[in-house]
């Protein structure tokens, strides 16, 4: 007897399901329609090709649920078993629907054994204990990322359960009643079955097992209307927005044509692009981000998550013909129905560009762009931002420099060093430029840094050079703020001044400098290629050009800067130059690389006084001195200013130093 | 409402002080690699003007700036703030100006932007400090001069004018036509343009009044008939000078730090 089972046995008057069904499958495409509706108030956005390598990485990162495994690594796991086990259940209802409804019979002989049969019934099994430990997760454990919790949360999972052992209990009937051959294939199955029958009648099982399954297929269809009205959306849409990421470089802001752009910023929802409302019906309600977001840590008005929801939740407010007109404060033509009413300024402030939540988010939702879009609204629209930014700003526009008040000039710290200055000597020959960064040449102690790398390059017998007083900043902290206008004026004066000089390659102090001369640069047309100094240091290391001693010191530790860490990959070099030579080697913080705790400089924050919450940088200093570290190894002049300040702040009695890892290497390096 | 903001474009006075270099010969700063700026009691006191425009729901400003070419980007600046119109005068055409006749010059232009209901200009310039112009120019106008406002509001047909004294604030009523200086607060921080005017004002020309169109000849101003001269004009020097001060423990430290600070009559 070839091994299979009959599809609706004990059950009459199938068509009534298929009438449920259809009426669910109406409720459902209702629904998608709905979504889609709004998604298309979007304005246009390339994120559909190549498809290709797009379908190819999505399907990659999707099956192998990456993210969801990277951390938080148990409840990585539940996904895993949840999504597996779904999946599962989801490919053997298809096969019946192939055997059933389009006769073509598969659901039989060794594939009904081993799929249908066995991996069908433990896959079933993983989902339940995957649903059990998102109970327990969120109710027991009660994780602080998924809170509040709604009663559609606990619904969902009552659900979800609800079908997968109601599932459990026709099986196990089925295979009571039909005395079924094939049991030691459905091992779960049957283990359900008799412990049904042990209590059981047969005719108590015949009903039961027909009562149970007409309510499974109505729970299940509900299940499926439901997806589109809630978070269980997020099966198709999570997938979709994986495919429709962003291959551009990490971190890019989409410039602003100045000159023919109608509105600058995003000020109504529908002036978002379709993918940026995608992101908000892909959200899961996960919450990495919020765990991992430095300004929601130290109680700041800012959640990504919050920020997500708050967004989807106007959006699903809203007809789908756009935004209903402005209730709030602002009027006139800089009226926003959406910043101000919706999302908050000082929400909108709070928020240092540091990447962490779109770093963890699963489903890639691009939490910062959104951010800046609605901060290029207040800056150039209503010109409506910070008191400290505004004095930022104006030193910017006066002098080409961050720091209103500055005493220093950009050429005080090369005092006693042999340097080229293109300034002073326009034709003199160099191989790599030295960009110092405003920080680096007018804060005091970041000086220290720029002379130290200076001396370190020169020791290396590098052929360098810098631009001196023709040095302007890159255009990095207004481009954070939403100061798109500044930043491309103050970019295209740099990209003069560099073309001026034939620039080849850059080597750039500060990660902040180094993403945007690297990486936004090209969007206006200057193309050079453009090292950290820890890549290039780390170069001239392994070439043998620099040859360090041993640490003397005790245990160091570093902290990864958002912009050269999540933004650009660059986790090794820095690391490597700390233990080079040998000596105590690096103790990594417990977030480290792409998890690591914004300093809380970035962003325009370096500029800005902290005036709500705890301090961002005394959080990361209590991580870095958990480590037991002597000496904190930094790699970025914000993250120096920062978390010099913080560890003063937090390390009482102790004694613990903030060195750049280029003073790190110009103590290693003295003859 | 007409309003007149009279606006010095000066080199930055946050030039590091390193960099900074006087011309001992012509007596005059050296601009070298400092930008220019527009003085920062005259912002004060545009934002003043802006402020009385928006709480009154109408009315005209002009802007006035007495320099040379590159003085367009003051008056752009004001443009983009959205002042009305923006007037340059020739200081070319003017060598050698002294307070006094930058004032005359303020005067003649004012008299040919009548009505002018209230003129104003920020209590001293943010280079040479002289503090001279706002009173000269009042008497030039023959109108009462009120000094230090800080804020401006309509009072009926008058203006209120929230004015610094020695002991703090008071306000005073003044009927227009008036010329008001203005020193800093908090409550007049100067604002920063919306983008799209910052646009718009790249866009639009900006006259230049010169000699003829003013009616005031250069002669009258230099040479002779100057008020003031300058006699020389250098950096002063500073010193500085550390000295260790002994001592064993925290009282006696103590104790030769006052006896040093009375030494040099600090204390």
């Amino acid at each position: 007897m070839t091994p299979t089972r009959e599809v609706y046995f004990n059950i009459t008057h199938v068509w009534v399901m298929y009438a449920i069904l259809a009426a669910a499958l109406a409720i459902f495409a209702q629904g998608w329609y709905g979504l889609w509706r709004r998604w298309r108030m979007g304005q246009p956005a390339a994120r559909t090709e190549p498809v290709r390598a797009r379908l190819l990485r999505a399907l990659r990162q999707v099956f192998s649920q990456q993210t969801l495994l990277k951390r938080y690594r148990a409840m990585g796991i539940f996904h895993a078993l949840f999504f597996w086990g779904f999946g599962v259940l989801f490919l053997a209802t298809t096969v019946v629907f192939i055997h059933e409804d389009l006769k073509i019979p598969i659901m039989r002989g060794w594939f009904y054994l081993i799929f249908q049969s066995l991996i069908v019934d433990l896959f079933g099994a993983f989902a339940i204990l995957g649903i059990l430990m998102a109970f327990a997760h969120r109710y027991v454990y009660r994780a602080k990322r998924l809170k509040p919790d709604t009663r559609d949360d606990a619904l969902m999972l009552f659900v979800i359960l609800v079908i997968l052992t109601t599932g459990y209990v026709i099986e196990g009937l089925r295979i009571e009643l039909t005395h079924d051959p094939w049991t030691a294939w459905s091992p779960v199955g049957r283990a359900a079955g008799a412990l049904l029958a042990g209590a059981l009648s047969t005719e108590a099982m015949r009903g039961l097992h027909r009562a149970t399954w007409w309510f499974h297929a109505a729970v299940v269809f509900g299940f499926i209307a439901w997806i589109p009205y809630s978070k269980l959306r997020h099966l198709f849409t999570s997938p979709a927005n994986i495919y429709f990421q962003n291959l551009e470089p990490k971190g890019v802001l989409q410039p602003l044509d100045m000159e023919k752009a109608e509105r600058l910023g995003v000020s109504r929802l529908e002036q978002f692009t379709w993918k940026d409302l995608f992101d908000l019906d892909s959200c899961t309600e996960c919450g990495r981000c919020e765990v991992n977001c430095p300004a929601f840590l130290t109680t700041k008005p800012l959640s990504p998550k919050a920020l997500i929801l708050d967004l989807r939740k106007y959006m699903h407010s809203m007809g789908a013909g756009g935004a209903a007109e402005p209730a709030a404060s602002v009027q006139g033509e800089e009226a926003s129905p959406l910043v101000g009413p919706v999302i908050r300024e000082d929400t909108l402030w709070s928020c240092t560009t540091c990447r962490a939540c779109m770093e963890q988010c699963p489903v890639m939702i691009e939490q910062v762009p959104k951010i800046v879009d609605m901060r290029r609204h207040l800056v150039m629209e209503r010109a409506e931002f910070p008191d400290d930014l505004q004095a930022m700003v104006r030193s910017l526009e006066a002098r080409a420099h961050p720091y209103p008040g500055a005493q220093a000039s950009r050429t005080d710290w090369m005092q006693g060093l042999k340097l080229t200055d293109l300034a002073e000597q326009p034709g003199a020959e160099f191989e790599v430029l030295f960009w110092v960064g405003c920080a680096g040449a007018l804060n005091k102690r970041n000086q220290e840094v720029t002379r130290a790398l200076a001396q370190v390059l020169t020791r290396a017998g590098v052929k360098f050079a810098v631009l001196g007083r023709e040095e302007r900043c890159t255009g990095d902290p207004a481009r954070r703020i939403g100061y798109e206008f500044l930043f491309q004026q103050l970019a295209q004066q740099n990209i003069a001044t560099l073309d001026r000089f034939k620039v080849k390659t850059v080597v750039a102090a500060c990660p902040h400098c180094f993403h945007t001369l690297k990486n936004e640069y090209p969007q206006l047309g200057g193309n050079y290629t453009v090292l950290h100094h820890s890549e290039f240091l780390e170069k001239l290391v392994a070439e043998g050009r620099l040859k360090p001693a041993a640490s003397e010191s005790g245990a160091v530790t570093y902290h990864d800067p958002c912009y050269l860490g999540r933004y650009n990959g660059v986790y090794d070099a820095p690391r490597e130059l700390l233990a080079a030579g040998g000596g105590a080697g690096c103790a990594e913080p417990e977030w480290n690389r792409g998890n690591a705790l914004c300093c809380g400089g970035g962003g325009g924050f370096s500029f800005m006084e902290e005036k709500s919450g705890t301090r961002m940088n005394q959080n990361r200093a209590k991580q870095l001195l958990a480590t037991g570290a002597e000496t904190v190894g930094v790699a970025c002049p914000f993250c120096m200013i920062m978390l010099e300040d913080g560890v003063k702040s937090v390390a009482g009695e102790k004694n613990v130093q903030v060195l750049d890892i280029a003073e790190v290497l110009e103590r290693r390096t003295r003859s | 409402m007409h309003l007149v903001v009279c606006l010095k474009q000066i080199l930055d006075p946050e030039l590091p002080p390193g960099e900074f270099r006087v011309d001992a010969q012509k007596k005059e700063a050296v601009r070298g690699s400092a930008s220019l700026v527009i003085s920062v009691f005259d912002e004060n006191a545009l934002e003043t003007a802006l402020q009385l425009r928006d709480a009154a729901g109408q009315g005209k400003i002009t802007a006035l700036c007495v320099g040379p070419e590159s003085a367009v980007d003051a008056l752009r600046r004001a443009l983009s703030l959205r002042v009305d119109e923006a007037i340059r005068i020739r200081e070319e055409e003017f060598p050698a100006l002294d307070g006094f006749g930058t004032a005359r010059l303020l005067a003649a232009a004012v008299r040919k932007l009548e009505p002018a209901d209230l003129v104003f200009c920020g209590r001293e310039a943010g280079d040479w400090h002289g503090a001279m112009v706002g009173g000269l120019l009042a008497g030039e106008l023959q109108r009462p001069f009120v000094s230090l406002v800080a804020g401006a509001q309509r009072a009926g047909e008058k203006y209120a004018l929230r004015r610094q004294t020695d002991e703090g604030w008071e306000t005073v009523e003044c009927a227009a036509p008036a010329v008001v200086s203005v020193t800093n607060d908090d409550a007049n921080q100067p604002r920063i343009p919306k983008v799209k005017d910052n646009m718009m004002a790249f866009r639009r020309q900006i006259p230049a009044w010169g000699a003829a169109e003013l009616g005031v000849a250069a002669a009258s101003l230099a040479g002779p008939n100057a008020a003031l001269e300058f006699a020389s004009l250098y950096v002063p020097k500073s010193e500085r000078q550390c000295q260790v001060l002994g001592g064993e423990n925290a009282e006696e430290k103590a104790a030769q730090m006052a006896k040093k600070l009375a030494e040099i009559q600090v204390l």
